[in-house]
């Protein structure tokens, strides 16, 4: 290979690295990504099961209520979406397949955590715990 | 002391106290609390001493050589270090401004349920008018005082009886037990960040020139930069026991700007969240006005322009001009519908970056006998100076590579 | 004439604050113009104000004159003293020293309460 096209070899394989590094296309989850997703839905999952306490308990505001299960909701829609899609690396398939339907059921009930009525609140906290305590 | 004169250091304490706490404190103390529990306690007292030290320098500098400390940059260290220091801060301020007024416009939705989008203009426009009808000093108490419901905080971190031997074990330096580190070190550069902002420090000396101090009020200078920024501390404290305590556990990343208001919520009900809610918007609100000003400021000292709020606006246009402009500005970066609080994350890491150019002209500064007479940096002034400069130049170089290689904080 | 010792003050005066008569800032020396360097007795011609003063002032300097319109020339006989600001012996406007804020001034005077 004649020494200019070197250069222009050499940046097309760091370009094609790069975009592979950048999950470009549709997305492969390791199961070190798959544990960094599972740890953040948690954490929705436990901060909705709070405010549903409060809630229950009349500490909370409606308005509080309703705005803040909200941006909880959003965040955990956009990963129920992502996981939805994302193909999991070799031995973690059955990870993966646990996550997706678990942040479908967060989605359902964080939706569901801003305009319930007082009476379905505590089922509401059981299941957003269930959830928290299933993800790990 | 005249009853008059307690009165006046009183309630510029307290202004001083509602006022230390930003969204940037709110972010990293919270986040800190709910990632490593009380093992960052100590980063805070560090943080809080190293503003006490270079406010006491900058507001000394305001009242000896009667001029902002930003003023003097320029002929201290020429036009080209000069103009690269007020860009960067500019820069940094934009940002800054920009996460605040995410955050008033947040804490508004939080209490009155309209949509976020509408209530970013509502929030710029209400700033914007409050700083233009209401005369420096109001803006400091109404901002400082209002913030002041943020003790519910404290009050909170009692109520829910943490492990009072661990929170005490959590001010030894350096005690780091468990947990990644590369994270806990990009903590310690967060709240160090946090603490240290620069546009508070400048804004501290434009406000002292804009008082009227004087050579009879540096005892005033040191007793209010210090009871004050210290009793703001306990406030940085109370975020981060609360979150360790009830977000830890749990493993709650707090991630929202209403996470924190769920502890004063759970801890004491409607009364705790509303008062968490108030305080938080004015904190965060008094800290946009504060960094859209400090900009206003650079700009004009730089220049040589009229500046302050004590003119008449149309007096000093180009002053006036420069924080409308700002505000604006913010405006703008916050009608993307970027999250404030990741906006806030990277305005403290950038302030962190900047900070070595932004603290060093003090530091000169205050040991100028052309500008301080005989009230240059005594002995102690100038140890505490230079220590923090050296860890100031630490945090500025770590500070990137640890956001990046943690991801933010998230491992 | 200037002496030496006036000189150098001039030219440690670089980027000092201005101000008039009234106590009023109106802008930094942004340059000078010293005639005669290369004799025994230079001579501070005028100080030069704003605009494309800052050409001469580093890289940064002429990216931001070329931006900015024609410097303010104020002949050295205006400078009443020196100290850690430099004062001049008129008002800012009789020096036309206070264009800047004059010129935005009107539009900022538009809103109520300016």
């Amino acid at each position: 290979m004649s020494a200019p096209k070197l250069p222009v070899t050499a940046l097309g394989i760091a370009g094609a690295l790069l975009l592979a590094a950048s999950g470009c296309g549709s997305s492969t989850l390791s199961p070190k990504a798959l544990s960094q997703e599972s740890k953040s839905l948690k954490s929705l999952a436990a901060e909705g099961a709070l405010l549903a306490r409060d809630a229950e308990a009349g500490k909370s505001t409606r308005i509080f209520r309703r705005v803040h299960s909200e941006y909880l909701y959003k965040t955990a829609s956009k990963s129920s979406t992502s996981l939805s899609t994302a193909k999991a690396a070799p031995g973690a398939a059955q990870e993966l397949q646990k996550l997706t339907k678990l942040a479908g059921e967060l989605s359902a009930d964080l939706k569901h955590l801003g305009d319930a009525s007082n009476e379905e609140l505590p089922g509401l906290a059981r299941d957003l715990e269930n959830v928290a305590g299933k993800l790990e | 002391m005249s009853l008059k004169n307690v009165l006046a250091v009183a309630l510029g304490i307290l202004s001083a106290i509602g006022g230390f706490v930003d969204i940037g404190d709110l972010v990293f103390n919270t986040q800190a609390g709910a990632t490593f529990g009380f093992q960052l306690l100590w980063v805070v007292v560090i943080g809080v001493v190293g503003i006490i030290v270079y406010s006491e320098m900058c507001g000394r500098v305001a009242a000896v050589a009667k001029r902002p400390v930003f003023d003097l940059v320029r002929e201290r260290t020429g036009f080209g270090a000069g103009l690269a220091t007020l860009v960067a801060s500019q820069v940094v301020n934009l940002m800054t401004c920009a996460a605040e007024i995410g955050g008033v416009a947040i804490c508004l939705q939080l209490l009155s349920g309209l949509p976020y989008r509408v209530l970013i203009p509502l929030a710029v426009a209400g700033l914007a008018v409050a700083s233009w009808v209401l005369p420096f000093e109001w803006i400091e108490r109404v901002f400082g005082y209002l913030g002041l419901c943020l003790l519910v905080f404290a009050v909170a971190a009692i109520k829910l009886h943490p492990d009072w031997g661990k929170v005490a074990h959590g001010f030894v330096p350096g005690s780091h037990s468990g947990g990644s580190l590369l994270v806990y070190l990009y903590f310690v550069v967060g709240l160090l960040g946090a603490a240290m902002t620069p546009y508070e420090v400048y804004f501290y000396s434009s406000g002292a020139v804009e008082d009227g101090w004087g050579p009879k009020e540096l005892n005033l200078n040191k007793v209010t930069a210090t009871i004050g920024y210290g009793l703001g501390g306990f406030l940085s404290f109370s975020l981060m026991i609360v979150a360790a305590v009830l977000f830890l556990p749990q493993g709650i990343d707090p991630q929202f700007l209403g996470t924190p208001a769920l502890t004063a919520e759970h801890a004491f009900g409607k009364v705790g969240l509303l008062l968490a809610l108030v305080g938080i918007l004015f904190a965060v609100g008094g800290a946009a006005i504060e960094t859209c000003f400090s900009g206003a400021y650079n700009t004009a000292q730089f220049f040589g322009w009229r500046w302050g709020k004590r003119e008449r606006p149309a007096a000093a246009s180009r002053f006036t001009l420069a924080w409308l402009v700002i505000f604006a500005l913010a405006f703008l970066v916050v009608i993307t519908g970027y999250d404030p609080v990741k906006l806030t994350e990277y305005s403290v890491i950038f302030s962190v970056v900047a900070l070595p150019l932004t603290y060093l002209p003090i530091l000169l500064i205050a040991n100028d006998h052309t500008y301080m007479g005989s009230k240059t940096n005594g002995k102690l002034a100038n140890v505490f100076g230079v220590v923090y400069f050296v860890v100031i130049i630490a945090i500025a170089i770590a500070a990137i590579p640890l956001m990046l290689v943690t991801h933010g904080g998230q491992g | 004439m200037s002496t030496p010792a006036e000189v150098d003050i001039a030219l440690g005066i670089l980027d000092h604050q201005l101000v008039d008569a009234d106590g009023i800032n109106c802008g930094k020396v942004d340059d000078l113009e010293v005639a005669g360097l290369d004799t025994d007795s230079p001579e501070i011609v005028e100080i030069l104000v704003g605009g494309n003063a800052w050409r001469s002032r580093g890289l940064l300097g002429r990216i931001a004159g070329r931006l900015a319109g024609n410097a303010v020339h104020v002949p050295w006989s205006e400078v009443d003293s020196v100290s850690s600001v430099v004062k001049l012996k008129r008002p800012a406007s009789e020096l036309r020293l206070d264009e800047g804020d004059r010129r935005w001034s009107a539009l900022v005077g538009k809103v109520p309460g300016a």
